[in-house]
């Protein structure tokens, strides 16, 4: 929090390399984040680098109550849902994703040593898990995703979400019980995990 | 009753350790001796292990090294869209201890001259870029990215309406003029592939889909062996159907009209 605080002073203050310190701190963070909001690598890069821009620009807004992260998160949250709306189609509901070659490709030059049906498993995996995060609204998804993923607390989400404790709750609830349904659909791959 | 109720109320925070002390150890009690609070806990736990035993794809090292430069010129060109803002510029160069008024005079005839100049020349740039050569291989102008791109979809989208609506059954393969296909294909290939390559940012995940889909079809049409290769011709119906390409192109040339029309807008609100 100290830290937040320090980089934002002096990016208030005209020092821009403290964005580059903000950037090379949350850069992956809010990649993953971003990735789990529209499900594709290329857009979760466009988002994160659009929330940096739109950060950068409206950094006096920043007010130091809550983590430069979280506040990260807010931003991505609305940027995701114009995203959506220029959108014909909302790429995790598409059968075939855009980047499913790519995920097949990282995981295969990440885990050389790994037997090629455990990548073609954690692939297979991949798809069922982004595919049922497409299954959610998009206010589902972002609590979702800001719970479980990010491990913020309820409280913390529902200010994120200009929401309250209860409505935050039930959209948890609904969650899980949408997640459930899609993921008894593919048991395949998670029977392996369990067994 | 009430206690599964309230039990089951509280799931939420009990799966995600939100919960602690005395209140945790209660309902735990409760959902050991209750089947059906029992049931709903493991299954929202299964779900969630679930959920947890996935690998992401990394960020691309484009992502990684580059996402600062970017930025950094993003925030370079928001600066250059202010330089009109005349103290600021001022404050900005640290002049503001040698500002006098005869140095006001002289930025004050400078901008009327500047002024002047837009007046008598504005034209020009305009009469240049009608002469800008067209490319021979592709007879694409070379010139926006933006221009290329519509060029591109609207050349693309004619070509494969032809093939959409032929049908082996009634028309004969020559309203094709395969040779002619082919050659163009090739073409709009290549400024598909160029274009693909340059996209910005901003326009990287949508268009790049739309061309990669594109760029399939063309390399099939090009490929076409001959005006008896009717399998080929039906491959490629079935690809430009089930790939939704002309919705796509359609669709696409819907929103880049309206992003034009905006551009044009803030053009006329600016000035």
């Amino acid at each position: 929090m100290q830290e937040d605080i320090k980089l934002v002073n002096r990016l208030k203050e005209g020092d821009e390399s403290a964005m580059e310190d903000i950037m090379n701190l949350y850069r992956k963070k809010l990649y993953y984040f971003a990735y789990d909001l529209v499900g594709n690598r290329e857009e979760a890069e466009d988002l994160a680098q659009e929330v940096f821009f739109k950060a950068y620009k409206s950094i006096h807004n920043f007010r130091g109550d809550s983590q430069l992260l979280t506040w990260l998160f807010r931003i991505a949250i609305n940027r995701s849902i114009d995203y959506k709306r220029k959108k014909s189609h909302w790429i995790l509901k598409n059968s075939e994703p855009v980047d499913e070659y790519p995920v097949i490709h990282q995981l295969e030059s990440s885990l050389n040593n790994v037997n090629p049906d455990k990548v073609l498993e954690d692939a297979e995996i991949e798809r069922n898990v982004r595919k049922a995060l497409g299954s959610l609204t998009s206010k589902e998804r972002s609590a979702f995703v800001l719970k479980h993923y990010q491990d913020l607390k309820i409280n913390e989400i529902s200010k994120i979400m200009s929401l309250s404790d209860g409505t935050v709750k039930s959209l948890l609830h609904r969650a899980i019980q949408k997640l459930r349904k899609e993921l008894s659909f593919y048991n395949v791959p998670f029977c392996t995990e369990e067994n | 009753m009430d206690s599964c109720r309230k039990t089951q109320k509280k799931l939420i925070s009990i799966v995600w350790n939100e919960l602690d002390g005395r209140e945790r150890a209660d309902l735990l009690e409760h959902i050991k001796g209750c089947p059906e609070c029992e049931r709903i806990y493991n299954e929202m736990s299964k779900t969630l292990k679930k959920m947890e035993t996935r690998k992401r794809p990394e960020p691309s090292s484009a992502f990684m090294e580059k996402s600062w430069s970017q930025l950094k010129q993003e925030m370079t060109e928001k600066k250059g869209r202010g330089r009109f803002n005349i103290p600021s510029l001022i404050g900005n160069l640290s002049l503001r201890p040698v500002l006098s008024p005869g140095f006001a005079g002289s930025i004050l005839i400078l901008f009327i001259g500047m002024f002047i100049g837009w007046i008598l020349f504005s034209g020009k740039p305009d009469d240049n870029q009608l002469q800008i050569p067209t490319d021979q291989n592709t007879g694409i102008q070379n010139i926006t990215y933006q221009e290329r791109t519509d060029r591109l979809l609207e050349r693309s989208k004619t070509m494969l309406l032809a093939f959409v609506n032929w049908d082996a059954k009634t028309d004969d393969t020559s309203i094709l003029d395969l040779d002619r296909s082919k050659k163009l294909s090739a073409n709009l290939l290549t400024e598909a592939v160029s274009i693909r390559k340059q996209l910005p940012a901003s326009e990287r995940a949508r268009v790049n889909e739309l061309i990669t889909d594109l760029e399939y079809i063309l390399l099939q049409l090009a490929n076409i062996e001959g005006e008896n290769d009717l399998e080929n011709i039906e491959i490629i119906q079935t690809g430009i159907d089930s790939r939704g390409i002309i919705l796509k192109i359609n669709l696409e040339e819907i929103s880049r009209l309206s992003q034009k029309q905006e551009k044009k807008k803030i053009n006329e609100n600016t000035i």
